[in-house]
Order: C-alpha cells, then structure tokens, then sequence
C-alpha cells in the first residue's frame, strides 16, 4: 500500500523532518457467530490505520511525538505531522534513534495463503464444521463465535526501513451446556491459532463438549495448602506468559521492578531451561521483524534454572548499549510494549499419564475461571472452573468450585515434574502463544 | 458521495438518511452507527515518559436485520458502495424476531469545564509529571510512582429505518495512580483510580491528601500477610459490593444469556435471589459517570433498570433483539466497544442502592471475617452462578475491628449464597468506581460499578 505511505511520507520531507516512522496497518474480520445452533450475526469490517512517530534530538535526551490516525486527507496528514512534532519538543527520554534497514530478516510463515484468497470462503466452510458439531448432540451448544483476522502491516522510517508483512489468525470462542435433571454444567473456552489446522474444530469441539458432560459430576475440591497441582499448556502459559514477560523485560531491569535482577540468578528447578522464541512456528507473536523494525529472534530466559538475560526492545538497547532482541511489540495505540512473543522450555521425560502416575494426591486444572497473576509481585489466586481430583497417580471425580493460590516466581522453584509432550497455546489474547508441556507444581494452596 | 466521508454535517446526515429510508421497515431493520473519537494518553513512571495522541479515529457500521443479523464495518465511501449493494440483497417480505420501537431525535453534548482538547499538551503533561513526583517524594520507598492519564472525546451518531436520528458527544477522562513501593527484597503496590464524563477538571481536582493516602496505602501492602483461606463472613466496600453486582451478578442478568439458554439466573425471574435489603440497579442515565450516556449503540434512550428489588429478581439486561423476543422494552444496554465490534447487552452503570446501616456499624459483631477493599478484577460465569471476584486488598476483621492488614482476596463460591446472606447495607459512602468490562475475554467499554458497603454472613475466601 506504499501510495498511502508515500501521502504521509511525502508531507514529512516537505516538512524536512529528519527522523521519523509510519506504521501502517490494515486490518479485516470476518466473523460468524452463534446462537445455540443457528447463526446469530454474520460481520465483516475493515480499517485503516497509521501511527506516525516523530523524534526531535537534544543533548543526548530525544523527544518523541506519537500520533494516531485513520485519515488520509491532506489536512489531516498535515495536522497529525505538526501535532507529532509539538508533542516531540515536550518531552525528554533517553536517546533514542529508529533502527536502520538490515538484511537479517528471518523468513517466517505468518500467513495462510487459502484464508487470504478466499476469507470469506474459509469461514463459512469452518461455520459449517461448528454448525454440523453443534447438531450432534454431544452436548448443548450456547453460543459461539468464529473469526477470521486478516491483516498486513507496513513500517517505512527515516532510515531507509521499508518493511512489509502479512498475517492471519483465528478465534474461536464456544460454550457447551450438559443437564441432568437439575444440574447444568458448563465448558466455555476461547482460541486463538494461527492456523484452522490448529484450531482443529473436528477435534476440539468435541473435547469441550465432554468437560462440559464430566463437569456435570463435579464436587468441591479438597482443601489444603501444600497442594500439588498439574497444569495442562494453556494454564501453565496463563501464569507464566504475563509474570515472565514482565520480569524479563528490559523495561523491567531499568524501572528496578524486576526480580530476575542479575544474570545468573537462580530462579528456577535446575533442569529448567525457557526462551522467547519470536520465530517459533505458528506462533501468533511470530514475526519476521518487531513493532520497531528490529529482526525478531530466539532468547534465551534460563538455562538450567539460572536467569540469562532481559529482553530488549531498541529503547532499552541503546539505554543499556546492548544489541535489540527485537521485543518491542507494538500496542493499540501505537505505543511500544517491551514484552515477550512466545514461550517455551524444556520439556520432562514421560507422557501426561507418566506425570499423573508420580502424584498421589493432587488437582489437575484444566480451567481456571481467570487466572490473572499480578505481573509484579506473580501472586495469584483463582477460582477452579473445570478440574479433576488426582488419587494415587490416576485422574479422580471432576471439581469446580474452590481456588487455588500460589506466587508464579515461586512456582519456577516449586516445579516437581513436565510432560514430554508440549502443545502450542494462546497467550495474552492471541498476541504471544506458548509451546508448554503440562506441568506439575507443589505447594499451592486449595481453599473452598 | 465524495471521496471520503470527511463531509460536513449536514451532507452525512443527508447521506444516510437517505440510505437507512430505502429500507421499509416491513423489508429489514436497518441501522448506521458513525464512530468518531479523539484521545489523549500520558503514562509517566520514574524513568518513562509516553505521549499518545489519536486523533479523529472514524468509522462506520451499518446492520440489517431479517431474521438474522449481517453487519459491515467500513471508513471509505468505496467500501459502503459495495455494502449497500450487498445489503440490499438482503431485503426480505418478512422480519422474525425483532420489534419496532419508538422512534426519537437527540443531539446532546456532554459539559466538561476543561475540555482535553482544550487544554494544552504542556499544562497536561507538567500536571501528570507533578503528580508523579509527588507521589515519589512522599516516601523513600517508592520506587516507581505511575500515572496514567487518558482522556477520550467520542461522537455517536445513529439513524435507523424507525426514524431514529440522534447524536452524543461524550468526554471520558480517567487518571490512575499506582506507587510501587519497595523494601528489602519485597515490592508490592496499592492504587487509586477515578473516571467520569468530564474534562482535565477531573485531574485537577486531585488533592494532595489523595496522593499522601495512595502512596501510605501502596508502603502499607510491603507488610501485608495472606488473606485467611474458607467460609467467612466478609464486608465489601463500595468497589469490591459493585464488583460482585457486575461480574457475579450482572453479567447472568444479560437477555442474550437468556436467549442462549445460560443463565443460572433464568428459573429464577421474579423470584427471591437475596436478602430483603438488596436493591441493585443498573443505570446508563446516571449523570457524569463513565458508564452512562442519552443513547446506547443501537439508538434506545438511556434508562434506569432496577435489577433487584428487596431481594426479587424483576428485570434483565436487554438489547433490541432479546427485549423483542422476551417481550420487554429495552432500557439502553445494546454496547459496541467500537465500529469494528457488534453490539452486545452490557452493563452500564451498576451498583448497590443504598441500606440503613451505618459504615462503622457494618464491622459490629464480627468476631472473625474479612474485609475486602478495592476491587481489583473479576470473571462472569453466566450458567455456573460461581463468583470469582479478586480485591486488591483486605483486611482481618477480629471482634468487629479492622486489625491485620490483607494482601489480594479472592472471594469464590456461589453468588446467590452470597447475596442471600447479605445482612447489612450501609447508608454511606455511596460510590461509583470506574473501569472497563468485557463481555469474556473481548469487546470493552466502560463501566462503573459500586453503591453501598455490604456484609454477608456466607463468602468463600482465599488469598488473591
């Protein structure tokens, strides 16, 4: 789309500003939604927008002038251009200089080309897969939502950077109802995967319609407080993606609110290693290059249970004079978010029953209603939505009700086993995904 | 149309007049919802400093409905020539499902004394750097005073096929305060938000009190314990009360809940779900609040909807299309968090009234509870009727006094049990708190939630 780039880009040489940045992006949903088991809406909606960032130099320090906007009209270009340069004279961070143009670009898969062609196409053949599931009874659906995001982002800078990607992802939200009688039980899950392959819908539909016939059964937990407790991927990725991200970001180190302070820190288990993995493949943080245009890369976080180093966005690069490890993601608003892309570490010995088999009295969580940590401190405490008992190594009767509480940064050190096999989930609402084992924490605590 | 819709007033209006009357109601329902709106953002810590301006973001939807709903999100006249095309396709001899509700005009402009955009960037930007620095120097142990303030402008415009042709312009100003303190090996932080349908008055009138209390709240939680862990009786404040009536509560209340058969709340319609003294109403017409407004985004006048009435369930949440199918008159809960998402039943503006008791007379004959102070986050669970409620805070109450101070509480269990044991409701303080909501884990908009301080005898707590 370099005409809408060159509207912009012309108006800033006219204006012989000499350090600047377009982002632009376009971005389309296609979407179908549910109601029990009819189509409720059908939506489609597309926008432009560009996020124009302006640098003005001064001793060391540098000013940046940030400024959204969707229209293309010359008056407007032109009001968005001075309101950045305005907004560049006012403040004084840290020097700062946009990335230049390198040819270290990985190649990475962040497009379907069957959902690019056809979206609509491609939705409609996956609404029909949840309509003809939703008609077999396994139990009842309630609501659902499938949607197709079909983007492309642009980054031109004063440095000669002129990148361009395209990517795409779904989400699939569905809720199952089981009654007997008088009871009703639930399973109500949300995904986001890169590709409909990994949604799996054939597989996956029916999966949560069984949680939902077992939660049917489901008791109180038990109560304790030096509890073990087995996570499957989606939930180990739900405490550790927001803590982690947090405590291993270069912005951390330098507002003194990490806990991973010093490189070689003894943080976790010794036999656990944990990257951020900006390339990994079907990630949905994966990029060939981040909200900067810095090339994304594979970090490690720890090796063998010691700390390896933080992750950097370019600000905190030059701040630390270190080279960018391509982590500044670029928020909705345009602002940039020095945070993680993907997650994963290594993996234990045996299979998921294996891991069960050690535990001889213990919870397996498969759903925690929210389980939101505090990023700073990795407390936590959450209700159990869908679980099992585990007795004498062997997954028990169901449970929800009751919550479990613990401190992330502690469950590193609490981890008593992984399962060979990993899954890649969702993390931070489908910006960041997670390739985790299940894993097992001791000396959490169950209340009811 | 020209090339954009960048058009004076007068020529959109006609535009779409134009566009929403050749649809007879007898063919489709037909809408537009034009989505303008301006922000500002400054987020200061110790070492950061962002400024983020958007300015004039725009776009449009329009809907039609027959018996299903197709909706189309656009920004250029090319786009909406093809969707016009399309949507008359859709047109049909006969519409299921959605009724035909009174048609009014409205052009409304929310006051603010200091409008955002009025006030220059500078005096913004010296005000949020003043209040961080304060918050800094007040103890040594802060090692990280954060400031965010974001102010929004949006302009709603909305014309249907029923004649509805209405206009709001709606100011947002929200500023949060979060002192991270540190000793030792410990870190931990307290906060204080406020929001409101006002301007930067709403920063202004910050007092130093308020940043000296934040900044003692915020030390005080580098020696908080763990909440106790079972069945307690507990004490919600204002914050936490609200928390409860939105997430627990409210969101089982939603039509389209209902309509989708999951509501744990559905057998119970006209029934007793709490204590005589419970009366929880939600209400988009509350003046100044971040939750309200004249219209929603499916152009119904904003109203109050008393949910709760001495303990009877009497009314639920509706959009247009679950009051049409459940026969009730909507009350302006149909919510778009922008263009680009569709309208859902929401919360607006949702609290406990008002009871008898006074404040210190609610801690009065707990031997052994907790005190949950500011509510910090929460998840619906529409069908299961469980609670997961988090505050950022609590504290003991031992022989009716607040003793030992509490870090985050969770509260759990079922809600209904939880509402039934309420026996106390205080007279004062009665307020709003605000925040921003989703409907599962998407489609935001803001809210507010709060009225009364309760007590209930039958809460599930555990550490947050």
């Amino acid at each position: 789309m370099s005409e809408k780039i060159d509207l912009i880009e012309r108006q800033l040489k006219e204006d012989k500003i000499a350090e600047y940045e377009i982002y632009l992006t376009l971005s389309a949903v296609y979407e179908d939604q549910f109601m029990v088991r009819d189509l409720d809406i059908t939506r489609e909606g597309h926008a432009w927008n560009y996020f124009l960032r302006v640098l003005s130099q001064k001793k060391k320090k540098t000013g940046i002038g940030l400024v959204k906007g969707t229209s293309f009209k010359d008056s407007e270009i032109r009001a968005i251009i001075k309101e950045a340069i305005d907004m560049a004279k006012l403040n004084a961070e840290p020097e700062y200089h946009f990335p230049s143009s390198t040819t270290q670009y990985p190649r990475v898969k962040t497009v379907d080309s069957t959902v690019q062609r056809d979206p609509t196409g491609e939705l409609r053949k996956h609404s029909d897969i949840i309509l003809q599931v939703a008609k077999e009874n396994l139990a009842i659906p309630t609501f659902g939502k499938l949607r197709l995001h079909v983007g492309d982002t642009w980054l031109h800078n004063s440095n000669q950077l002129e990148l361009h990607y395209a990517h795409n992802a779904w989400f699939l939200e569905f809720s199952f109802k089981a009654e007997e009688g008088a009871k009703k039980a639930e399973f109500w899950g949300t995904r986001y995967a890169r590709t409909a392959k990994e949604l799996n819908l054939p597989e996956r539909l029916p999966l949560w319609a069984r949680y939902a016939r077992e939660a049917l059964s489901a008791g109180m937990p038990e109560v304790g407080d030096g509890a073990t407790v087995v996570f499957p991927p989606q939930v180990v990725a739900d405490a550790l993606v927001p803590v982690i991200g947090h405590h291993t970001s270069a912005e951390a180190r330098y507002e003194n609110t990490t806990k991973f302070d010093v490189v070689g820190k003894d943080v976790a288990v010794e036999d656990f290693s944990m990257w951020d993995d900006g390339l990994l493949a079907g990630g949905l943080g994966t990029a060939p290059w981040d909200g900067e245009g810095n090339p994304q890369q594979k970090t490690p976080i720890i090796d063998k249970g010691h700390f390896q180093g933080w992750l950097y966005d370019q600000r905190h690069a030059l701040i630390f004079h270190e080279r960018p490890t391509g982590n500044g993601l670029r928020g909705g608003t345009g602002q940039i978010l020095n945070e993680l892309h993907n997650l994963t570490c290594s993996v234990g010995r045996g299979s998921f029953a294996d891991l069960i088999s050690n535990i001889d009295n213990g919870l397996y969580v498969t759903q925690f209603s929210w389980l939101n940590p505090t990023e700073l401190t990795g407390s936590f405490g959450a209700e159990i939505r869908n679980a099992y008992e585990i007795h004498h190594g062997e997954l028990g009767r169901p449970v929800k009700g009751g919550s479990v509480a613990g401190n992330v940064l502690t469950m590193l050190k609490d981890m008593v086993g992984r399962s060979a096999s990993t899954e890649l989930v969702p993390a931070r609402e489908g910006t960041a995904s997670a390739l985790l084992p299940w894993m097992a924490f001791r000396n959490l605590k169950i209340s009811r | 149309m020209g090339k954009t819709f960048e058009m004076a007033y007068d020529e959109l209006w006609d535009a779409f007049t134009e566009f929403v009357d050749g649809f007879p109601r007898t063919q489709a329902y037909v809408d537009v919802l034009i989505d303008r709106s301006s922000s500002t953002q400054l987020v200061k810590s110790k070492r950061q400093e962002q400024i983020i301006h958007a300015r004039g973001s725009f776009g449009i939807v329009a809907r039609v409905f027959t018996t299903q709903w197709h909706e189309f999100a656009f920004q250029t006249p090319e786009e909406f020539a093809k969707i016009q095309l399309h949507m008359e396709q859709l047109k049909t001899s006969k519409i299921e499902g959605l009724a035909e509700f009174p048609s009014w005009k409205c052009n409304e402009v929310v006051p603010q004394k200091r409008p955002d955009l009025d006030v220059p960037l500078e005096e913004k930007i010296a005000k949020v750097r003043q209040l961080a620095q304060t918050l800094e120097k007040t103890d040594a142990r802060i090692i990280n005073p954060i400031v965010r303030y974001a102010a929004s402008t949006q302009e709603r415009i909305f014309l249907n096929n029923e004649g509805c042709r209405l206009r709001q312009v709606i100011p947002r100003t929200r500023l949060f305060l979060q002192p991270v303190a540190k000793e030792g090996d410990r870190q931990d932080f307290d906060y204080e938000s406020f929001g409101g349908e006002q301007g930067f008055e709403l920063v202004e009138n910050i007092s130093p009190a308020t940043l000296e209390e934040v900044v003692h709240n915020s030390v005080a939680m580098l020696k908080a314990v763990d909440a106790p862990s079972g069945q307690l009786p507990v004490v919600l404040d204002p914050d936490m009360a609200g928390l409860v009536a939105h997430e627990s509560f409210g969101h089982g209340l939603e039509a389209d809940q209902v309509l989708r058969k999951r509501s744990y709340l559905e057998p119970l319609f006209q029934q007793k779900v709490a204590s005589e003294m419970v009366n929880i109403s939600d209400c988009p017409a509350e003046v100044g609040q971040l939750g309200s407004f004249f219209f929603d985004d499916e152009g119904i006048k904003a109203g109050k909807n008393l949910l709760v009435e001495r303990g009877i369930l009497t009314h639920y949440i509706y959009a247009r299309r679950s009051a049409s199918v459940l026969g009730q008159p909507p009350l302006g809960n149909g919510r778009r968090e922008s263009f680009l998402h569709r309208v859902n039943e929401r919360m607006t503006n949702t609290y406990f009234e008002p009871g008898n008791y006074g404040s210190d007379e609610i801690f009065a004959n707990i031997e052994r509870g907790v005190f949950l102070e500011h509510g910090y986050f929460g998840m619906e669970d529409p069908l299961g009727g469980g609670i997961q409620c988090t505050s950022k805070k609590g504290w003991l109450i031992e022989h009716g006094q607040k003793t030992q101070l509490l870090g985050p509480v969770t509260l759990s269990g079922r809600v209904l049990d939880l509402l039934q044991s309420i026996d106390a409701v205080a007279r004062e303080p009665f307020t709003f708190h605000a925040g921003t909501c989703g409907k599962g884990s998407e489609d935001y908009v803001p809210v507010t939630s709060g009225g009364s301080m309760i007590r209930a005898q039958n809460a599930v707590v555990g550490p947050g």
